[in-house]
């Protein structure tokens, strides 16, 4: 595992999207592509082959848990780390998430300020891990 | 691109994203009012209910981050009723349905007014908040959305509470119920313009002091209006007339003698 560089951000609420890709991008300096459904997020996940994705947990029609389920079937990613983002900070939800094959979580609301070194930092410890 | 100019330019675009949440928060808070208005009238069909909660759920989790943490409390209190009544596979009791009634009035009231400063997504916007202006009220009108969360968002840094009007009416309104310390006011605006607003507010005893600021893209064969500058700070007493596009500075300044009076 190298530098973190690329990301896929999937998340339903427009205001949310946008602001966490500004984020990351100009704070974190990181490549990001930003998705507004799963379904989006497949095509997207094979042409950008992303070094991290971040899927939002509750969206309509396809959930952060069923995208990660669609995106682990494409080569590039069968294997790409993941975070989830969600508002319910429940241990057992937590944990459902985690056993999903997630390195980490997000809670939202999250504070603007500090997403990209949350990000980094989470990244950090996976690679030390791996 | 140096570190400080990023810094400041990132603030730049969270301001504009601030302002682009507030633009459509009320829209939003109308689509669930009419939501609920649905299962009032037909009764809480399952759909209605995971309309009510898709859009409780969309405020809840963005409210806060756009410094609006009193939209995110009320609408965590109507996703988990929804929720609820969902996971029972039930309709809302009357309880519930009288809270949830209750909720929906006070996110409208809390996107009125103004957004706390603790959670707010520029509380760090490099403006040093001043102890003299804790407490003090500012009074926005301006029929401009953008224009009224761009103001709001510039003040609040400085530790101003802000509160808005959409219209003339509204402002009068505003400024009798809430005493403003200072009122900043656009000229062109729907129904009661700015300046039959100021007129009818130095008409009235309990208003009449209220300092007032106004701002206003309004020219005269493309030069300064200085008929309409007399009209406001002569015979209605106005304490500055301001051109648009905004200088800060120069409001700010403007609302610093406001303070030191």
């Amino acid at each position: 595992m190298g530098a973190l560089k690329k990301i896929l951000h999937v998340e339903d609420e427009d205001d949310i999207r946008l602001l966490t890709k500004m984020i990351l991008e100009s704070i974190g300096g990181y490549d990001v592509e930003s998705c507004a459904s799963g379904q989006a997020a497949i095509e997207t996940s094979r042409k950008f082959s992303p070094d991290l994705l971040i899927l939002d947990v509750m969206m309509p029609e396809m959930d952060g848990p069923m995208t990660l389920e669609a995106i682990r079937q494409t080569p590039e990613c069968a294997a790409t780390p993941v975070i989830f983002m969600t508002a319910k900070t429940q241990d057992e939800e937590v944990q459902r998430l985690l056993n999903l094959g997630a390195i980490d979580i997000i809670t939202k609301p999250f504070d603007p300020q500090t997403l990209s070194n949350q990000i980094q930092a989470k990244w950090n410890r996976f690679c030390d891990a791996v | 691109m140096q570190y400080d100019q990023m810094t400041q330019d990132v603030k730049q675009q969270m301001m504009a994203l601030q302002a682009n949440y507030e633009n459509g928060l009320l829209g939003k808070i109308d689509s669930l009012e009419e939501a609920w208005c649905a299962i009032l009238l037909s009764g809480s069909t399952p759909e209605a209910m995971r309309d009510i909660h898709r859009i409780s759920h969309s405020l809840a989790g963005s409210g806060k981050m756009f410094g609006y943490p009193g939209i995110s409390t009320s609408a965590q209190a109507i996703e988990r009723i929804l929720e609820q009544a969902l996971a029972d596979n039930s309709s809302i009791s009357d309880t519930d349905a009288k809270k949830v009634s209750n909720l929906i009035q006070h996110l409208r009231q809390v996107a009125l007014d103004e957004p706390t400063h603790d959670v707010s997504v520029v509380e760090n916007s490099g403006a040093d908040p001043d102890a003299s202006y804790q407490g003090r009220t500012v009074l926005v009108v301006d029929d401009d959305p953008n224009m009224r969360s761009l103001v709001k968002i510039r003040l609040q840094a400085f530790g101003l509470k802000v509160i808005s009007a959409f219209d003339g009416e509204e402002g009068y309104a505003r400024a009798l119920a809430e005493n403003p310390d200072l009122i900043i006011t656009d000229h062109v605006m729907p129904g009661t313009t700015g300046i039959d607003m100021v007129a009818k507010i130095r008409r009235n005893q309990l208003t009449q002091d209220i300092p007032i600021i106004v701002m206003t893209a309004q020219k005269f064969d493309g030069e300064r209006n200085y008929a309409l500058e007399r009209d406001y700070t002569g015979r209605c007493g106005a304490l500055a007339y301001l051109e648009k596009p905004l200088v800060f500075e120069d409001l700010l300044q403007q609302i610093k003698r406001v303070i030191s009076l």
